[in-house]
């Protein structure tokens, strides 16, 4: 159905013209970082990376990791504020694998922070610490 | 080509690994999403790295210095 100038749109003349685009939960990137592979053989999880939230609610978290050597099981961790909330996350794989997490409970100021740990005498690599959610929000600060 | 798996517990995620990793598929990515823990592999070989793009005004700015320097141009 068309509309001529001066009409008034119904209902359905705007369901028709106007596309719909379902949003996928948690699929809009709002911030990146560790853009580029970061490395370390701390034994104890420590910190790599902090990010200010810049919003509450729930966020989906993700960041690649992979081991140096398969013998030994490289862990990365998210933690808020400097308590762990994450799953405990393992890999074995010496290319990159993606975690991927639904974490809740985040507040605006809150630190969004990654930790990482390998057993001695290996390289535990990390890249691409990144936060999406189901809407756009900005403003969140690498620190 | 990618294929993904669901998994409730770790028993069953590592045997899932394990069976595809026999098959010849590595782990590309692990959720632990809202609406369920998904595993998703790919039997496609890693992607090679390429390296960062030269800066060849930079690279003949820095000869240019060394040239001066060593008295060969002025």
């Amino acid at each position: 159905m068309g509309i001529s100038a001066g009409e008034i749109a119904t209902a359905s003349d705007v369901l028709e013209k106007v596309p719909f685009y379902p949003t996928t939960a948690s699929t809009v990137l709002l911030i990146s970082s560790l853009n580029s592979e970061n490395t370390t053989s701390a034994t104890t999880y420590t910190k790599r990376e902090d990010i200010a939230m810049a919003g509450s609610g729930t966020f989906r978290i993700q960041f690649a990791i992979r081991t140096s050597a398969s013998t030994a099981t490289a862990y990365g961790r998210v933690y808020q504020n400097g308590v762990a909330v994450g799953t405990e996350q393992s890999e074995t794989a010496s290319t990159q694998v993606i975690k991927s997490e639904d974490i809740s409970g985040w507040e605006l100021g809150d630190l969004c922070q990654l930790y990482t740990k390998i057993a001695s005498g290996n390289f535990v690599f990390v890249q691409n610490f990144n936060i999406y959610a189901s809407t756009n929000k900005s403003e969140f600060q690498v620190l | 080509m990618n294929v993904q798996f669901d998994f409730l517990t770790k028993e069953e995620r590592d045997n899932i690994v394990a069976q595809q990793k026999a098959r010849g598929f590595r782990l590309m990515e692990e959720q632990y999403h809202s609406n369920g823990k998904h595993l998703i592999f790919t039997d496609e070989p890693p992607k090679a790295k390429s390296p960062p793009p030269r800066n060849l005004a930079q690279e003949i700015d820095d000869l240019i210095v060394i040239l001066k320097s060593k008295g060969i141009i002025l």
